[in-house]
């Protein structure tokens, strides 16, 4: 919540020579933050300091001009000015001798209302406010109306309990009875503002006794019991309702004043006295208003502040230094506190620890617990006043997540180095995405309450994302993309899974990709020629998939099989890979297996074979590299029509080998081959 | 003389009739002399079947060692040829490869990761859908409590949970104070850091749906308000340059008491609060709140919430902070991003210039 705080407004309770910079300064760092200071041109042309002022939801004792000035003068005291708070008083509430209106009936129907206050006040004389009034609602930004209105404005502004003003004689005229109760479901009324609205139920409202609505307390008022320029009579108005009560109503009914803000956030009860005092003060001088009646004041559950004890070893331990018992008390004293300093029984008779027993003041219901109390002394000793050091001490030993993020991190330096660029996008994804992903909308979780329509979904496949963004880029012939990113399948009665992928989206050839990925895998060490490999099966896809092709990228070792993530084409030429990091975990080094250098002659030949479709090369070379321990590689270097060609390293680990020795190794490759996959040799051997 | 030792020293004898021969000129030529398939030195080879099996392992390695010496010598004049033939324009443009680029927001993790480390914090990660007990309740804000309005929360059409409540996208990374009190049980001490995707429903050009948080949290003995400011000092002259200043002013969050915000001093109008515009005119500066930037919140983790990880919070205290990766990123000097939905908007020309 922010409030506008005028500089002469606030100078009407604080009395201090610090200039409004200084005050802004200070406040800032012990207090509430000083956001802006504004200058501000009034209609009447005078200029006037505006602090724009950001008050913690906790604090709503401060968002008032008496508020900030409390704040202020206890802040700048310890700041090095000397600073003193005005009080102002207004006279006692007097009925006019010749005026007599009775007061409305009142009924109460539930338990959550906390206080009420009101006063019939009669001869209202409609007019303008005088020009201090309007140049000072200008300045806090709140329209300027007429005196009736604009003084209850001033007066929650001034003192931050909001008040409301009912034309009397429609109260009257509509029975004469307020009855306070919560709303069944449905029932319509019609704000100020002549916005019709439906309860939902729950809500408290006022009734009249024919079961009209005639107020929204503490939110809004309602256009048939509002003032109007007809009206004679006000019944002035101030009640204090239970605070959820109040917010359950304004955000059922998505109706946010100022007044439910405030209300909403349990203002002090007591505040209202002053409240009914000061304004009816102003209604008196400025619309020539007479006192018509007693005032009526329900205020049934009248509870003192909160009491709260604070051992002074926890202001210690917390403070990290031992401020003395004096300063302590001091601080809480200037916070309106009431101090007693006793002995902690309980605490080691030798150590005789001291404890503050602390009485907090009614308006400071957000003072419950110690930590609260130690708050409070530390910010107004100064936050800026303590040492600044890193904790000493222990280190965690355990790492659960390291191996995680540095393969992450190095996946992403890696390919981005391979030209790859790092995307970071939405994964919150529209039905077409989603769709995209191949599953179905409804194995997708969804948002109740998306923001816009093509974040709706917790997507299933990064990909869909990266098409997205493919497609926006059209431009660039040979871009590619990856990004790393958690995708979310549904569990029933459970969170969903929610694994990290890594998805790679490219314009160039699959194969491009594919040897990308293979120097990926390379990386952390994880093929080995002959023992460990990367293998693809490819499986059946939808006709309504948008993947032309797609396979299974698997890792195989001689006893095991790790399907590390999936393979597609898709029918605009794109390629892409989706691969699970948590499989890519478990294969993962961060180091090879040396292997000596074998110093025995190699013997490389190429040979072509013709190879029928559908075609495996990637079985065929799988196959042929095992065949025999002497062949060391096999690699394809040239594919011409139907004519594969390879070239083959022959070399053994204990001798060099000889041709005659390479001879019948050949032969069986080429039987192999031919026997497996029916694939006939160019030329002869 | 024997046979063995007679072709080693014919093997020496070719290298060093080669290297009588080699010019500039010739180089490819000689290749094909020596080592193509009838070249000399397989006619050599060819005549190790007179050998022991012993002497034709032994025999093989030195011919192959003499090979690649010679190999070696014919590039070494290969390059010479090259350089012989053309005088160079040194000042020709280079030749780039192409790269990619990391993301500025991994970048920024991964600075920050860095940082935290050096002080012994351990980085871990938690869901990022997960149950409204872990990111609200547990964390002293109870259903319909008027702090949460401050954190616009996306909801997930799902089932609630019979005790932990409702699902959601986490607002915040601060789901992960209790799910690690959770998972030390009791171990001690905890230094966690956590960065992770943030969700809340609301996007102009300083919110998006999306972005990133980070989030450290320290419990152990004897923790107090001081460390909390050692840490954000230190974190504050690594990430943005040792003459940046830090300070914590009173906030308030539930889960934390006392609470912080956290600012730190603006570079632009260097921390007074004021440019000159360009009629040389003081203006207020546009980039920060009177000389300082707010990056995120901190406190002293709340006794209630120390209570819901299953800690004494009469024995235990610890301190947390959180705030935007993406904020804190565009606060770096000179960097100029003033619309931070450029981060998620796959813009090449964009994402090209990280």
């Amino acid at each position: 919540m922010n409030i506008l705080i005028p500089h002469s407004w606030l100078g009407e309770y604080l009395s201090s020579k610090a200039r409004a910079k200084d005050i802004q300064k200070y406040l800032s760092l012990s207090g509430p933050s000083v956001e802006r200071l504004n200058t501000v041109k009034l209609a009447s042309g005078k200029k006037d300091y505006v602090y724009d002022i950001e008050v913690s939801t906790n604090r709503v004792d401060m968002m008032s001009i008496e508020g900030i000035a409390r704040e202020a003068t206890t802040i700048l005291n310890r700041a090095g000015y000397t600073a003193r708070m005005i009080k102002k008083n207004w006279p006692a509430l007097k009925q006019h001798p010749q005026r007599n209106l009775a007061l409305p009936e009142i009924i109460y129907e539930t338990e959550g209302v906390r206080r009420v206050m009101a006063v019939v006040l009669s001869d209202i004389s409609q007019q303008n406010s005088p020009q201090y009034i309007q140049d000072r609602l200008q300045a806090v930004a709140i329209n300027v109306h007429d005196a009736v209105v604009d003084i209850s404005n001033y007066v929650t502004h001034e003192l931050g309990h909001p008040c409301h003003v009912f034309d009397y004689d429609k109260i009257m005229q509509m029975g004469g009875k307020i009855i306070i109760k919560e709303a069944k479901p449905g029932k319509k009324f019609i704000t100020l503002d002549e916005e019709v609205h439906h309860t939902v139920g729950g809500e408290i409202v006022f009734e009249n006794s024919a079961g009209e609505i005639i107020d929204l307390p503490a939110v809004k008022g309602t256009l048939n019991t509002g003032i109007d320029q007809n009206t004679k009579n006000i019944l002035f108005w101030i009640e204090s309702l239970d605070a959820h009560k109040v917010r359950y109503a304004s955000m059922a009914q998505a109706i946010r004043t100022t007044a439910a803000q405030l209300n909403e956030k349990n203002v002090d009860p007591y505040l209202a006295e002053k409240v009914l005092r000061y304004a009816v003060y102003l209604f008196e001088k400025i619309a020539k208003a007479k006192v018509a009646s007693p005032v009526y004041d329900y205020f049934p559950d009248q509870k003192s502040g909160n009491k709260i004890i604070v051992n002074s070893q926890l202001i210690k331990d917390y403070l990290g230094i031992d401020l003395p018992k004096k300063e302590i008390t001091a601080i809480l004293r200037d916070l309106d506190c009431q101090v007693t300093l006793t002995k902690d029984k309980q605490a080691d008779k030798d150590r005789q620890v001291d404890q503050f027993v602390i009485l907090a003041p009614t308006y400071r219901a957000d003072l419950e617990i110690p930590a609260d109390i130690i708050e409070e002394i530390a910010r107004i000793y100064g936050y800026h006043n303590l040492p600044s050091q890193l904790m000493a001490g222990q280190l965690p030993s355990e790492h659960p997540q390291q191996k995680f993020f540095q393969v992450e991190s190095r996946i992403k330096n890696f390919l981005s180095h391979l030209a790859w660029q790092e995307i970071y996008s939405y994964s919150l994804v529209s039905d077409k995405e989603a769709l995209m992903s191949g599953y179905s909308l409804a194995s997708h979780l969804k948002l109740s309450n998306p923001l816009k329509e093509e974040n709706v979904y917790l997507r299933r496949s990064i990909l869909p994302s990266l098409i997205s963004i493919m497609h926006n880029n059209p431009q660039n012939h040979d871009w590619q993309l990856f990004e790393i990113a958690r995708t979310y399948q549904p569990q029933k009665n459970a969170l969903p899974k929610q694994d990290s992928y890594l998805a790679m989206l490219s314009r160039r050839n699959f194969r491009q990709v594919k040897g990308d990925l293979e120097l990926l895998l390379k990386q952390f060490f994880i093929l080995e020629k002959k023992v460990v490999e990367l293998v693809v099966e490819e499986i059946m896809t939808k006709n309504h998939s948008i993947y032309q092709q797609s396979a299974k990228l698997i890792i195989k070792k001689p006893q095991e099989r790790l399907v590390l993530g999936h393979l597609h084409l898709f029918e605009d030429g794109l390629a892409g890979i989706e691969i699970k990091l948590n499989n890519l975990l478990k294969v993962v080094n961060f180091y090879p297996h040396y292997q000596k250098s074998n110093q025995y002659a190699q013997i490389i030949e190429q040979l072509t074979f013709t190879l029928k479709k559908p075609v495996a090369v990637g079985d065929f070379i799988n196959t042929l590299i095992k065949s025999h321990k002497d062949i060391k590689d096999f690699t394809l270097v040239n594919v011409y029509q139907d004519n594969y060609t390879f070239a083959i390293i022959y070399q053994d680990n204990n001798k060099n080998l000889s041709t005659e020795d390479v001879e019948p190794i050949r032969q069986q490759v080429v039987s192999l081959a031919k026997k497996k996959f029916q694939a006939q040799l160019v030329g002869k051997i | 003389m024997s046979a063995y030792q007679k072709l080693v020293t014919q093997g020496q004898d070719l290298f060093e009739q080669f290297l009588q021969e080699i010019n500039q000129q010739n180089a490819q030529e000689l290749a094909v002399k020596y080592l193509g398939k009838k070249g000399l030195f397989n006619q050599l080879a060819a005549q190790i079947k007179i050998l022991t099996k012993e002497e034709k392992k032994d025999f093989g390695r030195e011919l192959n060692q003499l090979k690649n010496k010679l190999e070696s010598k014919l590039a070494d004049y290969q390059k010479q040829d090259f350089a012989s033939q053309v005088h160079q324009d040194l000042t020709m443009p280079g030749i780039q490869t192409k790269v990619g680029h990391l993301h500025p927001v991994s970048q920024a993790i991964e600075e920050i990761s860095r940082i935290f480390e050096k002080i012994g914090f351990v980085r871990m990660s938690y869901p990022e859908v997960d149950w409204d007990y872990y990111v609200f309740a547990a964390l002293n804000m109870p259903t319909n409590h008027p702090a949460r309005d401050e954190w616009e929360t996306f909801f997930v059409d799902q089932k609630a949970h019979p005790s932990l409540g409702k699902m959601v996208l986490t607002t915040h990374t601060s789901n992960g104070q209790v799910r690690e009190m959770e998972r030390v049980k009791g171990q001690l001490p905890i230094r966690m850091m956590n960065i992770s995707r943030c969700y809340r429903r609301q996007s102009d050009n300083t919110h998006t749906q999306m972005f990133h948080q980070f989030e450290g949290l320290v419990i152990d003995k004897d923790i107090n308000i001081q460390h909390l400011k050692g840490t954000i000092d230190y974190f504050a002259k690594e990430f943005f340059g040792p003459k940046t200043k830090s300070r914590i002013r009173p906030f308030h969050f539930k889960f934390t008491e006392p609470s912080f915000e956290v600012d730190f001093s603006c570079h632009i109008c260097r921390g007074t609060g004021y440019i000159k515009d360009e009629h040389h005119h003081k203006i207020n500066c546009r980039f920060c709140k009177s000389g300082w930037h707010e990056v995120g919140g901190a406190g002293m983790v709340h006794p209630n919430v120390l209570k819901a990880g299953g800690f004494d919070s009469n024995k235990y205290r610890g301190f947390a902070f959180g705030w935007g990766v993406e904020r804190s990123y565009t606060l770096k000097q000179d960097l100029n991003i003033d619309d931070i939905r450029l981060f998620y908007s796959g813009n090449q020309e964009f994402l090209e210039q990280f």
